[in-house]
């Protein structure tokens, strides 16, 4: 029973790197691709980014289904069912992530004015790039049980909601001196949607880190705001 | 008491470094503290020869049966120390129920019920009898099912209606305390999910200590667990919190089935 057990505990675990490395693939596309200051994706790298999101899909279902069978069968308990749970929350959060890497291609692809954009790539990558590396911590947090790296992360939110916050001003402020051109409109509206879906990306790394520490320690800190 | 040793508020039972050796300076139970919540189901857990029967015993004193017995320590049992008690107000106080189903095979359903009483030479009135017997058997969901075959033998009934009838045994006496020593171990499932109901339903009214082997078991039906290594009570608490995240590597261990 012991080995069985085992057994299925190694294969989630080994889906869910799979599934991690995948997520943060797609983010270092985008990022690669935010960096480089163009607004019109290649097809090949579209095509790459919306195969990888059906196949994350696809195995995020694999290992539900894998976790619910083996608390059913095996009855984990202690440390082993708190790693599994935290595991089926961490990939409802990379899930979201992986969605929010394609909503982002989509708002660049609607930009009609590269000016404005332009103007504020810069700080978008570093966003992106903060948000991603926050991610990352987080996976790392989960998969070493590293307590720091999951604080580290759940402190670092407030840091790109406050990057969100200037970034929003600015653009508001640059459309207020501007002509009431209705694609300039569009373009900050599609720039506003997208800042938020990176600050989500944020929030998302949060969740994977909160869930890292419940699987370390057992502790549930989610809506705590004094995590040390 | 220990750090991994949950604090009880009005206990039913305390117990204060007991110490039982079967042989000399051979610990069999070791220095174990703990008190036990009243109207709960404690279940306590551990390996094979780790001193959960012999802590079980030790409760009503079943232990003293063995030669050369020693024993350290106190069990206070409802503010009284057990050892100023005589054994049969003990006895009656914490009732036994052990593995394998033990009606006593001459006599009938209804005596099985009210055998403490008649082995004692405790005079009772037909009609008390009958409202011992029919109030035992109800408490352990036994009574429709026996109640026209009343003065059939015990041994008459299947393994599970059998340790039903050694539960109602234990209750004739409305003890404090019922003792299980693996109650279900010899039962088939179905039998074995009857009395872990009847347990949660017998915890409105009584406190119940049982031993099992069955990780499971106790994570169903318990609401505290102790872990036991080697005579050391090793972790203490809330079945839910030891489940979850025990405190001490040994019983993560052993409930993770690397040991037992």
């Amino acid at each position: 029973m012991t080995l069985r057990k085992d057994d299925a505990i190694k294969s989630i675990m080994s889906d869910f790197e799979d599934f991690a490395n995948m997520v943060l693939h797609q983010l270092d596309l985008l990022e690669n691709f935010v960096s480089s200051g163009e607004l019109s994706f290649p097809k090949s790298l579209t095509k790459e980014l919306v195969d990888n999101e059906n196949k994350l899909d696809k195995l995020e279902v694999k290992i539900s289904d894998k976790i619910i069978n083996t608390i059913t069968l095996y009855q984990p308990v202690a440390s082993e069912i708190r790693k599994i749970f935290a595991c089926y929350r961490i990939i409802i959060s990379l899930e979201r992530v992986g969605d929010m890497v394609i909503n982002i291609h989509n708002f660049i692809e609607k930009i009609k004015t590269p000016k404005v954009y332009l103007e504020l790539s810069e700080v978008i990558s570093n966003m992106l790039v903060q948000s991603a590396n926050m991610v990352n911590k987080a996976l790392l947090a989960y998969t070493n049980d590293d307590r720091d790296y999951a604080i580290w992360t759940i402190k670092n939110d407030s840091v790109i909601d406050e990057l969100n916050r200037k970034m929003l001003k600015k653009a508001i402020k640059k459309s207020t001196n501007t002509s009431e051109d209705k694609q300039l409109m569009t373009s900050f509206i599609n720039l506003n949607s997208m800042l938020t879906t990176i600050e989500r990306i944020a929030d998302q790394a949060t969740n994977i880190a909160e869930a890292a520490i419940y699987s370390i320690e057992g502790k549930d800190v989610r809506h705590k705001n004094d995590v040390k | 008491m220990n750090d991994n040793t949950v604090k009880i508020k009005d206990p039913v039972l305390s117990i204060r470094n007991l110490s039982v050796a079967y042989e000399q300076g051979k610990y069999a139970v070791n220095d174990v503290s703990a008190d036990i919540k009243r109207n709960s189901v404690t279940a306590i857990m551990g390996p094979s020869g780790c001193g959960k029967s012999t802590l079980l015993r030790a409760i009503n004193r079943m232990h003293e049966l063995y030669e050369n017995i020693e024993t350290k320590g106190t069990l206070i049992l409802n503010g009284k120390d057990i050892t100023d008690m005589p054994t049969i107000q003990l006895r009656r106080m914490a009732g036994m129920v052990f593995q394998r189903p033990n009606p006593f095979p001459t006599m009938s359903i209804y005596d099985n019920v009210v055998a403490g009483y008649k082995l004692n030479g405790i005079r009772m009135k037909r009609s008390e009898r009958d409202d011992v017997v029919e109030r035992s058997l109800r408490d352990v969901t036994l009574w429709d099912e026996v109640k026209d075959n009343l003065h059939k033998k015990g041994t008459f009934l299947s393994g599970g209606q059998q340790q039903r009838l050694c539960i109602a045994r234990a209750l004739a006496f409305d003890p404090e305390v019922i003792l299980l020593d693996e109650p279900t171990s010899a039962l088939d499932p179905v039998a074995t999910a009857k009395i872990e109901d009847l347990l949660v339903k017998l915890k409105e009214n009584y406190s119940i200590l049982m031993v099992t082997h069955n990780m499971a078991q106790a994570a169903r039906i318990s609401d505290y667990s102790m872990f036991m290594y080697l005579g050391e009570l090793v972790e203490y608490d809330k079945t839910k919190d030891m489940f979850t995240k025990p405190k001490d590597r040994r019983t993560e261990e052993y409930l993770t089935g690397k040991f037992g």
